[in-house]
């Protein structure tokens, strides 16, 4: 791992922020009406003074050179909608809930998916392989918005086990958690299950059966190790399925996090904070796909980086 | 696994005959409005109730799948094509010129495909420049679709034609002077047709997932007209009093992934 191959992920990175920050800001300026055209019994001169006091009167390149110079020094300006707030304090209130439901769930999908997927293979070539492969995809393609509705009717409308809505305690992150957690869930014990398969049929497990190891450690030492390396390189998609489950996820649940503030700036035409999330999320994605880049050339010896 | 895959089959056949024969499989109208019988459970009359408006879930059910497939299969197709001519370019100029295409392609897929396709649908529903309601927000859908859909084929039909151009067969057909076009059609074209083929099923779902979420956020078509996506976003509304209102469109969306799923699972092992 060079300090040159570093440089350039990193140069690729900033180009990658500099195109959204553009494209976000050639979307959202280009629409026509404002964000205060919905505002009733304003008089058009405070219209006018309220655009001028966002800096919405001055040209377009002005406004848009305005914007890199300030998105480059991490300031967003102040969001429309929430009163004297901060774009950056608006997402930092909301950042808290969805990262706490993100990574429970993806931990979870991990902490179940790999055990499930050695199970499946011990299915493999049973009949019952058919059903594991059957609720392998039931899982993947099951929309949030099904599986949310039908949990929250039955275990808190029928059974009233747990709070239809809101984060508040550990017992409150059972559903949403459910919800979002189960596609990654099946992509994990899927690809898990895939990988194994391909390793039990490999020299090395028949070279090891041959030596007389133990069925169990051929299992843990070489079957368990080798399958964990393809994990990494899906975390990227696991990575974007989450965040895209989490804008159905806090609908569903009412949790107040970035899901839910980007789907009401974008209904608002809040700019500044569409613009941001935008950055932001692009950035996470980026930043998750390098990481595990990087994990990736450490543990696999064999990937050679040009 | 060959049950599967007849069964899949068997089952989108049937959803394209419902969406097409739609105005003779369904008893009334979706748009009829029929005021003694508001949010009825499912019966023997109405298979799948019917929501506040007293509007037969049904045959909302059936016209939906018109609009969702119908937009899944065009924007598939039209990201086939502008990614297959994008990817085909790059491919086969290949060098420096390849870097370049490629590079812009990395940069498009590393925004998030739902973040991009939420600021495309916003964009062109504010626009406005279609007269009938309807077919703007179609448009307004199709386009956020096919902006996301393109970057992969283009991806993977641009490593096909890096892959075959260097095959000896080709090779051989330079040698003996062959323009570049009859190259390309002759001799590259026919063998992308088979990932091709693989991409297609898997876009498909994708698409109707991505359209069906993009609707139930509230930013797909209005009513009376729907989508399965819509028809769900208006369910949750009233789940409470009446859940057959989300479950059934719901598991249409599920059952229609489930089909396309092992469809694209059968044509991967016969490949």
């Amino acid at each position: 791992m060079t300090p040159g191959y570093i440089f350039k992920r990193a140069s690729e990175t900033l180009i990658t922020v500099f195109f959204v920050i553009t494209l976000t800001f050639i979307f959202l300026r280009a629409l026509p009406g404002g964000p205060f055209d919905g505002e009733e019994g304003i008089s058009l001169e405070q219209k006018r003074q309220q655009e001028a006091f966002f800096n919405l009167d001055q040209p377009m390149v002005i406004q848009y050179f305005n914007y890199l110079k300030n998105a480059l020094m991490f300031n967003f300006g102040q969001s429309f909608r929430y009163a004297n707030k901060n774009v950056s304090e608006v997402m930092a209130d909301a950042l808290w809930p969805t990262l706490e439901i993100s990574l429970v769930s993806l931990f979870s999908a991990y902490l179940i998916g790999i055990p499930l997927g050695l199970f499946s293979v011990y299915l493999y070539k049973t009949r019952w392989d058919g059903v594991a492969v059957f609720f392998i995809s039931s899982g993947i393609c099951l929309p949030a918005f099904l599986v949310g509705p039908i949990l929250i009717l039955v275990f808190s409308l029928k059974l009233d086990w747990f709070a239809p809505a809101l984060l508040e305690g550990p017992a409150s992150f059972v559903l949403p958690v459910m919800t979002l957690g189960l596609r990654p869930l099946a992509l994990v014990t899927r690809l898990i299950r895939a990988s194994a398969v391909e390793i039990t049929k490999s020299d090395f497990v028949r070279a090891a059966r041959a030596r007389g190891l133990s069925e169990t450690k051929i299992y843990f030492k070489h079957i368990l190790k080798n399958s964990l390396v393809p994990l990494l390189s899906i975390s990227g998609s696991l990575g974007a399925s989450i965040i895209s489950g989490t804008f159905i996820v806090e609908l569903l649940f009412a949790i107040p996090g970035l899901g839910n503030v980007l789907v009401d700036g974008v209904i608002n035409r809040d700019y500044s904070l569409v613009i941001a999330l935008a950055i932001f999320y692009t950035l996470l994605l980026v930043l998750l796909n390098l990481m595990m880049d990087l994990v990736l050339i450490k543990v696999d010896g064999r990937i050679v980086i040009k | 696994m060959r049950k599967s895959k007849a069964l899949a089959l068997f089952f989108l056949l049937l959803l394209l005959i419902t969406a097409v024969a739609a105005p003779w499989i369904v008893r009334v109208s979706f748009e009829v409005q029929d005021a003694n019988n508001i949010l009825v459970s499912p019966n023997s009359t109405f298979w799948f109730g019917t929501d506040p408006l007293g509007r037969d879930l049904f045959s909302r059910v059936v016209y939906g799948g018109r609009i969702s497939l119908g937009i899944a299969v065009f924007t598939t197709i039209l990201a086939l094509i502008m990614g297959g001519i994008y990817g085909g370019i790059a491919g086969f100029a290949g060098g420096r010129f390849d870097q370049v295409m490629m590079r812009f392609v990395d940069i498009f897929q590393a925004i998030p495909a739902l973040v991009l396709m939420i600021l495309v649908t916003v964009y062109f529903n504010s626009i406005r420049w279609l007269k009938d309601e309807e077919w703007h927000s179609i448009f307004s859908i199709t386009a956020a679709l096919s902006i996301g859909g393109w970057l992969g084929v283009a991806r993977i039909v641009r490593g096909q034609v890096l892959q075959i151009r260097e095959m000896p067969f080709v090779v051989s057909a330079r040698g003996i002077g062959a323009r570049p076009q009859e190259i390309l059609m002759r001799h590259i074209f026919p063998h992308i047709v088979g990932p091709v083929l693989v991409i297609l099923t898997a876009q498909i779902p994708a698409h109707i997932s991505y359209e069906s979420f993009l609707s139930f956020l509230g930013l797909g078509l209005h009513p009376p007209y729907s989508s399965w996506g819509v028809l769900a976003g208006e369910g949750w509304r009233t789940m409470r009093s009446s859940p057959h209102l989300i479950i059934f469109p719901g598991l249409v969306i599920f059952f229609t992934m489930m089909a396309f799923h092992f469809l694209g699972d059968g044509f991967r092992k016969t490949e």
